[in-house]
């Protein structure tokens, strides 16, 4: 069909040709600078478009590892509580005690982590790094909020992590392969003024992960009476989010089978092991049915995991903790953190030293 | 959808690959379920607005065309109509929080039935809609247009969130005429597109990030010298963010054959006020001038046609900016912005009632520099109540005349020049030849490298989930 509108003579476009000829040479420069040492070693971690900061920080930490053909020993991947309690130096410290071995591990916990925007990620881990211990860290909102969730389900919607789980895509495959790409939110804060740019000139990113240590430290107690009951009227946004969702507890369905497609997926190469993250005793106030509910989440998992042969460690009759440990009612601070990595690196510890939990391919760094 | 998006290029794609294979009649049928379309992806009740207003001045246009008596009547009732239109929507925007608040004091758990948003592009449409009743009344618009033109000169979705305000008698004949899309259209329209993104994405937006958040909240912990430098910066990221955003839909505008009004020429190289607002936002400007400013001139100057006519000299610059300070916002600090640029028109006149008036560009090329710069800086004074509330205003002003307070709080207002200088490089290469599209005289190379450039910038700093609004789109 012939256009009354359009009336093109040619030749025509050949200024717009060459401009595209121009912008591919500056996309293939720009390119080659962000795949260069100096760039690399100058620049923050780059990245993968999701919005959590501190997992692209960390996830450029196993890059580097992999760069320089270093073993991944173990990750522990979670929520928050997994970003606030898990230590990796006291964790490597306690098994180095009971193994004699050492390991190097990393903390992947990822705020308002759903269980199945946690077994996600972990299918992705273990698919691209192979790492020899996997720690799922798991606590009972975990299975009540729906990866449709805004902000639990970020993490699923990004284009790198659905092109990981074989989803395909354009903008993941770009984010998979270019490393300009990678980079370009970082240019983007430079340009933008979001970074003191002077000094960022002079040396200094701002480091926007919040990760210290390896973890994310929580100092001193919030404003919580940790011992008392949570008030039901507090308007405080955890209350009001932990009555909210626990108020009315259930386990999705979409949660518990990730849950047992982990359980599924675990092989010979990656151990997995499931632990509860710890809460104060308090914590099941939130919880419409208080301890029956509390028990009913225990269970459910201990069920699953057992039928897979698969270890789970709770953690709510341990009484590992002092009141002093906590932040919150289900984070703990920097010395309840201590006091949990300790024990779970013993808990691993062990396990390796009854080989039965661990796979025969595992050999730590010495 | 914001006209800078990937569902915006996705959208703008359909609709220009069916607009180009149909012919006229059908072509504007469909721009006009492509504009209620655009419309309804900000908000359906918003299309019903200006669907009811639509019809409401259609109708109300063929009674004041067709009527011999009570004409008058009819065209009041028309502006009526569009001025009670605009000023609920504007109150409502300041009343129903209250209400609502008292509602749920009340006992009331969930107000938010009453919550109303201003209509997108609701100011703008109004104007057109009032101009259409006057020139009406007045024979420059015929009666016996088509409904379907009438709706789609209000609803036409490139100038639908912040204008260009057009004129019927210009607009319609261009609805009911063969378009044309040939090579030196495209071209065109395709580098108002590019100078569009360049000046909102690179330059506008990357100026306002600059900006420090408490310069325009606190004020009196800046020192003289940088809040000059920030009001600086304001003013140029205005400036590009609202030339930006002309520009482009001017472009996308050109893809359909329709060449749709400019809004700037260069308003910081204005020598005067008068020459000022013949340069920055044209189509309001010249609106305002058409609608209010003539017709209270041609009113006093019947009373007393005098060259020395005083009331002449004040009343027509000061109602005229006190109205545009309204039409901006129902605000004191606009009405201070609107009332100080009536007062600068007002003191540049006074001299005309002893002597003959120069135009500007017969003065001494020493006069005409100082006048550029006497312009822009009490345009920047007036800035101020435009961008803060009337006491942070005042407050910042204070600190502008301690001229003496030269600390900086923010070393990144350095890096803002290259910005800056690349903002009025644009601009002196368009005045120079007067002409917008004057890149498209370069050697092939040199166009191919500009694009290339800026394309790749745009690349980098652009997002695909890009919200940062027009600021002129919240008028």
């Amino acid at each position: 069909m012939k256009s009354e509108t359009l009336k093109l003579t040619f030749p025509s476009g050949l200024t717009f040709l060459t401009a595209l000829i121009l912008l591919i040479a500056l996309l293939a420069a720009g390119e080659w600078l962000a795949r260069s040492r100096p760039v690399q070693e100058n620049l923050p971690a780059p990245s993968l478009g999701v919005v959590h900061r501190n997992l692209e920080v960390q996830i450029d930490v196993l890059e580097q590892r992999v760069a320089h053909n270093e073993a991944i020993d173990c990750l522990m991947l979670g929520d928050s509580t997994v970003m606030t309690d898990f230590v990796p130096a006291s964790f490597e410290s306690a098994f180095h005690e009971q193994t004699g071995k050492d390991i190097d591990c990393l903390n992947l916990g990822v705020g308002a982590s759903t269980v199945a925007s946690s077994v996600a990620l972990a299918e992705v881990m273990m698919k691209e790094y192979r790492p020899a211990l996997l720690i799922l860290g798991l606590e009972a909102l975990n299975f009540t909020v729906s990866t449709e969730d805004q902000e639990s389900g970020a993490l699923l919607k990004a284009p790198w992590i659905r092109y990981k789980l074989g989803r395909p895509s354009i903008e993941g495959w770009l984010y998979d392969h270019s490393r300009l790409l990678e980079y370009r939110p970082i240019l983007r804060k430079l340009l933008r003024f979001e970074f003191d740019f002077l000094g960022v000139l002079q040396g200094s990113f701002p480091d926007e992960s919040g990760i210290i240590n390896g973890y994310f430290p929580l100092n001193g107690q919030g404003p919580f009476a940790i011992d008392e009951p949570p008030n039901p009227d507090s308007e405080h946004p955890f209350d009001e989010h932990y009555f909210a969702e626990l108020g009315n507890f259930r386990l999705l369905p979409e949660n518990v089978q990730a849950l047992e497609e982990l359980a599924r997926s675990s092989d010979d190469t990656t151990q997995v092991f499931v632990v509860e993250m710890p809460v104060a005793e308090s914590f099941v106030y939130y919880y419409r049915n208080g301890e029956q509910d509390h028990e009913a989440f225990i269970n459910t998992i201990e069920d699953l995991l057992s039928a897979h042969d698969m270890s789970f460690w709770p953690t709510s009759e341990l009484h590992l903790f002092t009141i002093g440990d906590w932040y919150n009612r289900n984070h703990l601070n920097t010395a309840g953190a201590q006091v949990f990595s300790e024990w779970l690196g013993r808990q691993v510890g062990q396990a390796v030293l009854n080989k039965s939990s661990l796979g025969e391919t595992w050999t730590p760094i010495p | 959808m914001n006209v800078i998006s990937l569902s915006f290029l996705s959208f703008l794609a359909v609709v220009l690959l069916v607009y180009y294979l149909l012919p006229r009649r059908p072509q504007n049928i469909w721009l006009l379920v492509a504009s209620y379309t655009f419309h309804i992806t900000w908000a359906w009740q918003f299309a019903l607005v200006l669907l009811i207003l639509t019809i409401g001045n259609f109708g109300i246009a063929r009674i004041v065309g067709r009527v011999e008596k009570g004409r008058r009547v009819w065209l009041w009732a028309g502006i009526g109509l569009n001025v009670a239109a605009l000023a609920f929507f504007r109150l409502a925007a300041f009343f129903v929080p209250e209400a609502a608040e008292l509602l749920t004091r009340l006992g009331f758990t969930d107000p938010t039935g009453l919550q109303l948003l201003l209509p997108i592009g609701l100011s703008y449409y109004i104007l057109e809609n009032i101009s259409y009743q006057v020139d009406v009344y007045r024979g420059q618009v015929s009666v016996d247009g088509d409904f379907l033109d009438f709706a789609l000169y209000l609803a036409y979705f490139p100038k639908l969130l912040a204008g260009p305000i057009e004129r019927a008698r210009s607009f319609l004949p261009k609805l009911a005429q063969q378009r044309l899309v040939d090579n030196d259209v495209l071209a065109r329209s395709f580098t108002l597109v590019i100078v569009g993104l360049v000046r909102k994405l690179i330059i506008a937006d990357t100026l306002n990030a600059a900006i420090p958040w408490d310069v325009f909240v606190e004020p009196s912990y800046f020192g003289a010298i940088e809040l000059f430098g920030w009001l600086v910066v304001y003013a140029f990221a205005l400036y590009n963010d609202f030339v930006g955003y002309t520009s482009l839909v001017r472009g996308v505008s050109g893809f359909f054959g329709i060449e749709m009004s400019a809004n700037f020429k260069q308003p910081y190289f204005a020598r005067n006020f008068t020459e000022f607002w013949n340069r920055w936002h044209i189509t309001l400007s010249h609106w305002l001038r058409d609608y209010i400013y003539f017709p209270i001139s041609r009113s006093l100057l019947r009373r007393n046609p005098s060259p020395r006519n005083v009331p002449n000299l004040i009343l027509p610059p000061i109602t005229t900016m006190l109205v545009s300070g309204l039409w901006h916002g129902f605000s004191a600090n606009m009405l201070v912005w609107g009332g100080m640029h009536g007062v600068y028109q007002v003191m540049e006149r006074l001299p005309s009632l002893w002597r003959p008036v120069t135009p500007p560009h017969r003065w001494p090329r020493l006069r005409q520099l100082l006048g550029v710069g006497l312009v822009f800086l009490f345009t920047l004074l007036a800035w101020v109540p435009f961008r803060m509330e009337l006491p942070v205003a005042v407050d910042y002003w204070r600190g502008l005349a301690q001229v003496t307070n030269f600390a900086i709080r923010y070393r990144r207002i350095v890096l803002t020049v290259p910005l800056l200088l690349l903002a009025l490089a644009i601009d002196w290469f368009e005045y120079r030849s007067q002409d917008e599209t004057v890149y498209l005289r370069w050697p092939r190379l040199a166009q191919a490298a500009l694009l290339a450039v800026a394309l790749f910038i745009i690349l980098i700093i652009s997002q695909a989930d890009y919200e940062e609004p027009f600021v002129y789109q919240g008028f």
